[in-house]
């Protein structure tokens, strides 16, 4: 064989080895079949459209149509746009309605309930806000619950963000027909509510300890948050438990795709937000972080302070939050789920001053010391595992495993020195006193239960929601208390200048008293949306509750009723009638969110608290993008509890029952909604006529406001984006102001110094105060509250295509302090009686730094 | 660098003086104030007209009250002492003494006000009451002082009624001592509530009646299905030779209230942080509030050997 037959060989060889390595691309191509995931993204990226699509739907399987000429069809508008989609999906088993820039994609024949809609991007708010999508337009209109608002995590993001933190329960207090009760903190007082009446889940299970600071952030990660359910009326049977409302979160599920995140830092505190695939398009994870930074900073600070101070103090104070969030879904299909979900939420404050002594005498030189040492400490821990499986398209469930634990402790220890120089009788010698003062006490609550849900859908009319709650409560409540003294005097009696000193301490004055309750909780429930006709739908539903502690078993049956009946597309009649009832008391002796309570449950002395609420509304959808809703409600609650007692702080732990007292109260008003949607401006506004009242027979004999029945209530909001670098939201809050009780009525008397002063007294007035009397409770009402925040958001995209977002928010921007308290007195100098009002809230500006990556 | 102009420019908001609107009571009202105490020959019943906080209402300067009381239905005769210098206020005296079971009856009324009225029963007598002392050494402190619990050395009065723990029941405990050193009602110690701790315990009702301390006790305070309870005094030596006289009554749960309600308007209640604060008043028509008290008076006790 000569060498060129040789290379002709090989050139031969290597030729074939060649075809058949491009055929076998070929073929690998062929075999690399198009998805149905693919076809989405390209569509998105070239045609720049969203699609909101039937959550059951696959997004994996193959879908091997051609795409055409997008490029044209982007740029020839609407008709060129459904042709491309009919190419596409058309003769497949999908259906498309096309709006403007939204596609929503269905399964045919299958019918999809509303909360199962999902979309394939988070940055949906500015495109929802122009386009109208038949899926979203009208949800309020289509849900059959009155008073019940769905709050997506752009929602929660834009409002103001008060100390740079965008917050839940600040955010609803926004909404028509709930009061905020205190400034700055995170009360919810929802259609007369008491404040310790709200439902509050996460991811299903019960969060017992809600906010850090006293109250004033939620114990609610943003972050992680995707949607809240909030309902103030026409309560849903699966919800029991809670008088008032229910807060149902609902947080992130991680990226199978991709690892995100979000780091934000703000003036008191920092957070860190990362999700992302553990297996790829399977498995993934989503876990957020917040910590308070102030003890860092202040840690060094209290340092120097102390070693710098002449005055032998030493003073340190120490304030930390920490709330965690963590979940990990497998998805073994589209269909079947499996979530770990975890939350873990604690505050420390602590406060320490010590306080050395030295007293002199005779000489002598006699040391002590003072000290002072208070902690608090309060949190929350949950953990559930959650099974999601739509069994077929008719039949779905959800299976909720979990256990969720809240509680709070104080400590406080005290040291007093006290060198009495006078001594005792004849002994001239000092005698030098200790006194000693331990005091804790400690609440918790252990909840652990199984909850079922299943959803039956058995025809296109009715749509079966039915399921049970079996939980056991472990309610632990106790304080020791331990008081005890050392006194020391001179050892000889007569006195010769020298002190030979000789102590003794009394034994410990020991007082502990603690208490223990079990209970168990089972509730089932059933309810039914029937919608036959489609401009009418009922909800029918039953919840049958038995509540047992030892000595006593309370069973309850609570029927809801929802009617909803379309007069047209864009005009809706709503109303509702519900019954709640409430075991578990959250007690305490102040209206402020403080870690002195306890939870203690209802027994034969204190019955389960009950309510009944009838809720009806109109909700309308006006041309150009405005939406007007009025709802008015009627709810009587009985069986209320009001604190009686003497403690400012702590409830006793044992015979608690007898520092409260029962009674009712009824509330009710008109809310009406507002709002318009523009391409990047939307304005709303709420305002609310509401009355609340309440009735305990053995304090007062007659009706009276609540604390916190504010006639009026009106809130007005604008969201403007300038560009797609600056957006800007104000707000304006204004209620009529709150109620406390305040003497009614005076009586003078003689001032028997008046005329008599001497040359060196200021003038005394003819009439001082003889006495104050009351005549009934809450009757003075505060100054009106009205306060104007501001927010900026200022975006760059950084060097790696991350997002940074400056915030500027500004609380109170006009700085009107309003109102805490009041109080009447007498005018020394006039004998006018005079009211006079405390604030405590200034303007308070702040700004933060988020990264989104 | 904003806040600080314009948190200085609003300093003076933090407090200032408003004008309530929307009150209800802008009318003078009636006053009725006393305790019908069945150990005493003269019962003291203050009335008078009460002034609006606000609402600029002006009460006639000769504007008088007139009073009718009845005992068990039959008119008294109330004789008024013009000795004391009142402004809108009278002070009547009738004679006693009153007896248990004894319900008497106040109208109040004054030309172009609308009268007052209001009844109360005298408590049945207390059955038995045993009392003993001991020195012991307890952190309670003196009553009114707002202090940290402290140990103090004092004289424990345990009192026990043979009587069963009967919801609705009140009770009170006045101590009167007399020494080398003075003579009058002794300084009660009490487990007061200070500005810390916040323990949980049970703090002591203590009031003040006829200007003298006076510890109040419903019928949960029982042992072995008795009445018992506790007061201390400020332990002092035998060389001041005390003696006491423990003054128990059975009070009417209307008196009972009055205590335990004024003391929760006291101090830190008005903060709008603290639990909502109520009062008593049980004049129909009026403010004020009519009590009564029936007493056991001990035998001298000595607690110095």
């Amino acid at each position: 064989m000569s060498m060129g037959s040789m290379i002709k060989r090989l050139a031969t060889a290597m030729a074939l080895v060649v075809s058949w390595a491009v055929s076998c691309q070929e073929v690998i191509a062929q075999e690399k079949v198009q998805t149905l995931r693919e076809v989405v993204s390209t569509l998105r990226e070239e045609l720049d459209v969203r699609f909101i699509y039937d959550s059951s739907i696959d997004l994996d399987v193959s879908h091997d149509r051609k795409l055409p000429d997008l490029l044209q069809a982007k740029e020839a508008g609407p008709e060129a746009m459904r042709k491309v989609l009919d190419e596409i999906f058309g003769d497949t088993d999908f259906t498309y309605e096309l709006h403007r820039k939204y596609i929503v994609l269905r399964k045919l024949n299958v019918k999809v309930r509303h909360y199962e809609m999902v979309e394939d991007s988070t940055a949906m708010h500015e495109i929802l806000s122009e386009s109208m999508i038949t899926a979203f337009k009208n949800r309020k209109l289509r849900f059959t619950q009155t008073g019940m608002k769905k709050i997506d995590n752009d929602a929660l993001k834009s409002g103001v963000a008060f100390l740079s933190q965008p917050d839940l329960i600040k955010t609803l207090q926004l909404q028509p027909g709930v009061s905020s009760g205190t400034e700055l903190l995170s009360g919810l007082y929802v259609h007369g509510g008491n404040g310790k009446d709200n439902l509050f889940l996460m991811d299903g299970v019960e969060i017992y300890s809600v906010s850090h600071l006293g109250g004033i952030f939620s114990s609610f990660n943003v972050d992680v948050t995707d949607h809240l359910d909030f309902y103030k009326s026409g309560f849903p049977a699966r919800y029991g438990g809670k008088l008032s409302s229910v807060i149902d979160v609902m947080t992130k599920e991680g990226s199978v795709e991709e690892h995100h995140g979000t780091f934000s830092i703000g003036l008191l505190n920092a957070s860190i937000q990362v999700d992302g695939p553990i297996v790829k398009g399977r498995t993934s994870y989503n876990i957020g972080l917040r910590r308070s930074w102030l003890d860092p900073l202040t840690l060094p600070f209290f340092a120097i302070l102390n070693r710098t101070n002449k005055e032998r103090k030493s003073l340190n104070f120490r304030y930390a939050m920490t709330d965690f969030n963590g979940s990990v879904t497998h998805r073994f299909s589209n269909r079947n789920r499996l979530s770990l979900n975890l939350y873990a939420g604690q505050d420390l404050a602590r406060y320490k001053r010590s306080t050395a002594l030295v007293e002199y005498w005779s000489g002598q030189r006699f040391q002590g010391k003072e000290s002072l040492n208070f902690k608090m400490k309060w949190g929350n821990v949950m953990a559930s595992l959650n099974w999601k499986y739509d069994v077929s398209d008719k039949f779905a469930f959800n299976l909720i495993g979990y256990y969720t634990h809240g509680m709070a402790d104080l400590f406080y220890k005290s040291k007093q020195w006290d060198l009495d120089k006078r001594g005792t009788g004849d002994k001239r010698a000092p005698i030098i006193t200790e006194n000693h003062l331990d005091d804790s006490s400690n609440s918790q609550i252990h909840d652990a239960g199984v909850k079922a849900d299943f959803f039956y859908d058995p025809d296109r009319g009715n749509h079966i929601t039915f399921g049970t709650d079996l939980k056991a409560h472990l309610y632990r409540s106790g304080l020791k208390v331990r008081s005890g003294q050392e006194k020391t005097w001179n050892r000889n009696p007569d006195f010769n200048g020298i002190f030979d000193p000789q102590s003794e301490k009394t034994p410990y004055h020991d007082e502990s008293a603690a208490s223990r309750y079990k209970a168990g909780e089972f509730a089932f429930y059933a309810e039914d949306e029937i919608g036959y006709l489609d401009w009418m739908k009922m909800n029918l539903g039953l919840r049958y509750v038995i509540f047992t502690v030892p000595g006593n078993t309370y069973h309850k049956v609570e029927p809801r009723a929802a009617l909803r009946i379309d007069f047209c597309p864009e005009v809706t009649f709503k109303a509702s009638y519900t019954d709640m009832d409430q075991f578990t008391h959250k007690v305490s002796s102040h209206t402020i969110d403080l870690p002195t309570f306890c939870f203690l449950p209802s027994n034969d002395e204190i019955r389960p608290m009950h309510s009944r609420q009838v809720a009806a509304g109109l909700y309308t959808r006006l041309p150009h993008a405005i939406t007007l809703n009025i709802e008015g409600y009627y709810k009587t609650m009985d069986h209320l509890m009001e604190y009686k007692g003497q403690q400012l702080f702590s409830p006793t732990v044992s015979d608690w029952q007898k520092d409260f007292s029962e009674g009712q109260g009824r509330a009710y008003g008109l809310e009406t909604e507002l709002s318009w949607h523009g391409r990047q401006t939307e304005v709303a506004s709420y305002y609310t006529l509401s009355w609340n009242e309440r009735f305990f027979g053995d304090l007062y004999k007659d009706w009276f406001p609540d604390s916190h029945d504010n006639r009026h209530k009106l809130t007005l909001m604008l969201t403007h984006k300038f560009n797609e670098h600056l957006d800007m939201n104000i707000s304006w809050h204004y209620h009529t102001g709150d109620r406390i009780t305040e003497s009614a009525y005076h009586t003078i008397r003689k001032n028997p110094y008046f005329g008599h002063e001497s040359p060196y007294q200021e003038p005394q007035p003819e009439f001082t105060l003889g006495q104050f009397f009351y005549s009934s409770p809450n009757n003075l009402k505060l100054p009106d509250y009205h306060r104007l925040d501001l927010g900026f958001n200022y975006r760059t995209t950084t060097k790696r295509g991350h997002e940074s977002i400056w915030n500027i928010s500004i609380y109170n921007a006009y700085c009107h302090v309003n109102a805490l308290h009041a109080e009447i007195s007498m005018d020394d100098r006039t004998s006018e009686i005079v009211a006079r009002c405390h604030g405590l809230v200034p303007i308070v500006p702040m700004f933060s730094w988020t990264l989104k990556f | 660098m904003l806040a600080l102009p314009l948190c200085c420019s609003c300093e003076s908001m933090f407090e200032h003086e408003f004008t309530p609107h929307g009150l209800k009571d802008k009318k003078p009202k009636l006053f009725i104030q006393t305790i019908m105490d069945a150990g005493k020959d003269r019962v003291r019943i203050d009335a008078g007209i009460a002034t609006p906080n606000f609402g600029h209402a002006v009460i006639p300067d000769d504007a008088r009250i007139s009073l009718e009381i009845k005992v068990n239905g039959a008119v008294v005769a109330a004789v008024e002492d013009k000795e004391e210098a009142l402004i809108h206020q009278q002070c009547f005296y009738i004679d006693g003494p009153m007896g248990p079971s004894d319900m008497v009856e106040i109208r109040a009324t004054s030309p172009g006000l609308a009268s007052a009225s209001c009844r109360t029963v005298i408590p049945s007598a207390l059955p038995a009451v045993a009392i003993e002392s001991a020195h012991v050494l307890t952190d309670k402190t003196e009553f009114g002082y707002w202090m940290d619990q402290v140990e103090s050395d004092c004289t424990r009065f345990r009192i026990r009624i043979d009587e069963k723990p009967v919801k609705g029941r009140f009770y009170g405990v006045q101590v009167w001592r007399e020494s080398a050193e003075d003579t009058g009602y002794d300084t009660l110690y009490t487990m007061e509530q200070g500005d810390i701790p916040m323990s949980g315990r049970k703090y002591d009702i203590c009031g003040t009646y006829e200007d003298a301390d006076i510890q109040v006790f419903d019928s949960s305070c029982n042992v072995d299905g008795k009445i018992s309870f506790d007061v201390f005094v400020k332990h002092v030596s035998s060389k001041v030779s005390p003696r006491y006289k423990i003054i128990v009554s059975r009070l009417t749960p209307d008196f009972y209230h009055s205590i335990e309600k004024l003391k929760s308007l006291d101090g830190l209640w008005s903060l709008a942080v603290g639990p909502h604060a109520y009062f008593y008043s049980n004049i129909d028509g009026g403010l004020g509030m009519i009590g009564a008290k029936s007493n056991y008076v001990s035998d001298w006790i000595y607690t110095e050997k």
